[in-house]
């Protein structure tokens, strides 16, 4: 009888898992196609299925869509709904396993400097990029050129951070956190620097990168993100039992086989990589990676097993739908995507807070 | 076993340890006694391969520490520290449950584990609460029976259990249930290693008792040996009175509010 009873526990665990990752993923889908779909013009869904059937030449159909239709989907909306994905992603599951990592519920991706670094060498490129000669006859496309410019800011800064609080037998979470406020505070210092010799243009442009935009998606882009930002996230799912014993402290999770200093060089390695990659690609994305995790707690309990993988997946959600609203509220404009994920995410999660103070359980 | 051999540990000028030789063997429970800032701590940490010594070396079952993979030493060594704090809202049963994670077998023997361990720790009714609701005690009763899960099933094998102060926060009762499961394990053949601040469970539980002042090993031996009112006297810079009842082997140890108090005396002149 008893054994009966716990088999129904080890199922009920298993079964919990399935259910919640399997309707996150469906949501998902719903919101991947509802994104697809809408727009300036619309597409239905049934035109989305030949139009990608289409195109990998499965079907010969071109009778069934226009040819409108087949350039916006594919060039247009499908890169970015990818992108939107791709970096909902990498921000959920980084800032849940940050959080795991530092033991604080309080930590985001941004803290480990990738967010500030990139947003001061985004503003040098933006503010002096067209007078340093030098740089111009690279001959890059603006974009690419910030791009590449806040790829590099993001993995310096976190380099300087985390040599200053994460390497040496002395090293503890609470100095890498200073030393993340402390980088964060000097760049933006520095942006301020750079912003009093800026022209209103170029301010202009930076205020809008420093708030998101996943316009610039395109299908290279989508092809650079694979690598940088797809596989960093997926690999940091392989650390869901390690991040479980972080949980008792770095010394028990030592105690309990866990070899934590390499797997916290690998975590924020990781981290730094993914977050650095989206930051570059879309500009500074706030709120996405401190309140889902906190979000997915709330329902699912705080084992990594679930929160990591369901990370993943609610942040690329939530990111997407941010996105829709950002793209469809203001048509054909657009609201600053960045400006839409704090609008809605910081009310909601006071909401967390107070509940979470009421249960005693942050 | 577990042998430290000519420990030094300093921390920038200040000497912590200082040529200290211990040994842990199966099947015996060793307790370290000694004032605060003698160094207990430390030696633990350094015996549990936490902490690198400055000079010296740690061998576990004959093999250098250092050398040996974090995971396969987790097999055979469990340590609790005197209070562990959790950072997320697990359950009880699931920071029990971490205690399994070294262990390569299959959710449904380790649920049992837990089940058993949390049986043996008076914490099963606990099971389903959020850990850092639990009061200090009950949480140090939990963290006991983590360690247990995390040696569970492999006391055959050569595996110690290193304890910081496990009864710090726990009552009269409470802390007999927890040296008396610590005992049991040394019978079975597990190596056992407390530090230990009652001097009266130190001299009731312990096989061996090591006595450390100011870093080093001031003596050890079995508790009727160095248990002595002198030795005592000396270690702790205080008067202690041993007694010996006649029907008893474990000697009791006593101590008194002395009668003038050096420090308040020294306050009150100033």
């Amino acid at each position: 009888m008893r054994s009966i009873f716990i088999h129904s526990f080890l199922l009920s665990k298993e079964l919990r898992k399935i259910v919640y990752l399997g309707s996150l993923s469906v949501l998902l889908i719903i919101a991947i196609i509802l994104s697809l779909a809408t727009g300036v013009f619309s597409i239905s869904a049934s035109e989305i299925w030949s139009i990608v059937l289409y195109k990998l030449n499965v079907i010969d159909g071109t009778q069934l869509f226009s040819k409108q239709q087949e350039v916006i989907l594919w060039n247009i909306r499908l890169p970015r709904v990818l992108l939107a994905v791709l970096i909902g992603g990498a921000l959920g599951v980084s800032g849940a396993s940050l959080q795991g990592l530092f033991r604080n519920p309080l930590v985001e991706p941004g803290l480990i400097g990738v967010s500030g670094g990139a947003a001061l060498f985004a503003a040098i490129a933006i503010i002096f990029g067209g007078s340093i000669s030098f740089l111009s006859s690279l001959a890059l496309p603006g974009s690419y050129f910030v791009s590449i410019c806040a790829f590099a800011g993001a993995l310096l800064a976190s380099i300087i951070v985390f040599y200053i609080g994460g390497t040496g037998s002395g090293s503890s979470v609470s100095i890498l956190i200073l030393a993340g406020v402390a980088i964060n505070a000097l760049c933006m210092a520095l942006i301020g620097l750079c912003i009093y010799y800026a022209n209103d243009e170029s301010i202009r442009q930076f205020t809008f990168w420093s708030l998101g935009d996943l316009g610039g998606a395109s299908w290279e882009r989508i092809g650079l993100s694979i690598p940088l930002i797809l596989l960093p996230s997926l690999a940091l799912l392989r650390f869901q039992r390690a991040l479980n014993a972080f949980a008792l402290g770095e010394n028990e999770a030592y105690h309990l086989g866990i070899k934590v200093k390499t797997i916290r060089i690998w975590i924020i390695a990781l981290v730094a990589l993914a977050v650095g990659s989206a930051v570059a690609v879309a500009g500074s994305i706030g709120f996405i990676g401190l309140v889902v995790p906190h979000m997915l707690r709330a329902i699912l309990g705080p084992d990594h097993s679930f929160i990591l993988p369901g990370s993943l997946l609610f942040g690329a959600l939530l990111l997407l739908l941010a996105d829709l609203l950002a793209r469809t509220i203001v048509a054909p404009s657009e609201i600053p995507i960045g400006v839409i994920t704090a609008l809605l995410g910081a009310p909601f999660f006071l909401g967390l807070l107070i509940q979470a103070k009421r249960k005693n359980t942050l | 076993m577990i042998q430290a051999k000519n420990i030094h540990f300093s921390i920038g000028k200040k000497t912590i340890l200082q040529n200290v030789n211990l040994t842990i063997k199966p099947g015996s429970f060793t307790a370290v006694v000694g004032s605060n800032g003698a160094g207990k701590s430390t030696l633990l940490r350094i015996m549990s391969g936490e902490l690198t010594p400055t000079m010296g070396n740690v061998f576990v079952n004959g093999t250098p520490v250092q050398t040996i993979k974090t995971l396969e030493l987790a097999k055979i060594r469990a340590v609790m520290n005197q209070k562990v704090l959790v950072s997320l809202p697990f359950r009880a049963n699931e920071v029990v449950m971490l205690g399994r994670q070294p262990h390569q077998m299959t959710h449904h023997d380790n649920l049992k584990i837990v089940d058993k361990v949390m049986k043996l720790t008076d914490t099963f009714h606990l099971r389903n609460r959020v850990y850092q609701t639990l009061s200090g005690g009950e949480q140090q009763r939990v963290q006991m029976a983590r360690v247990l899960a995390q040696l569970f099933d492999s006391v055959s094998l050569n595996t110690f259990l290193l304890l910081d102060e496990p009864t710090s926060s726990l009552d009269v009762s409470c802390q007999h249930l927890i040296f008396q499961i610590a005992k049991d394990l040394a019978k079975s053949g597990m190596g056992v290693f407390a530090i230990v601040h009652d001097l009266n469970l130190a001299s009731q539980y312990a096989d061996e008792v090591v006595l450390l002042k100011q870093g080093k090993i001031y003596d050890k031996g079995i508790p009727n040996e160095v248990f002595t009112e002198e030795i005592l006297t000396e270690v702790f810079d205080y008067p202690i009175q041993v007694i010996s009842l006649l029907d008893e082997q474990k000697p009791i140890i006593l101590s008194r509010a002395t009668e003038f108090n050096k420090s308040l005396n020294h306050v009150n002149s100033i």
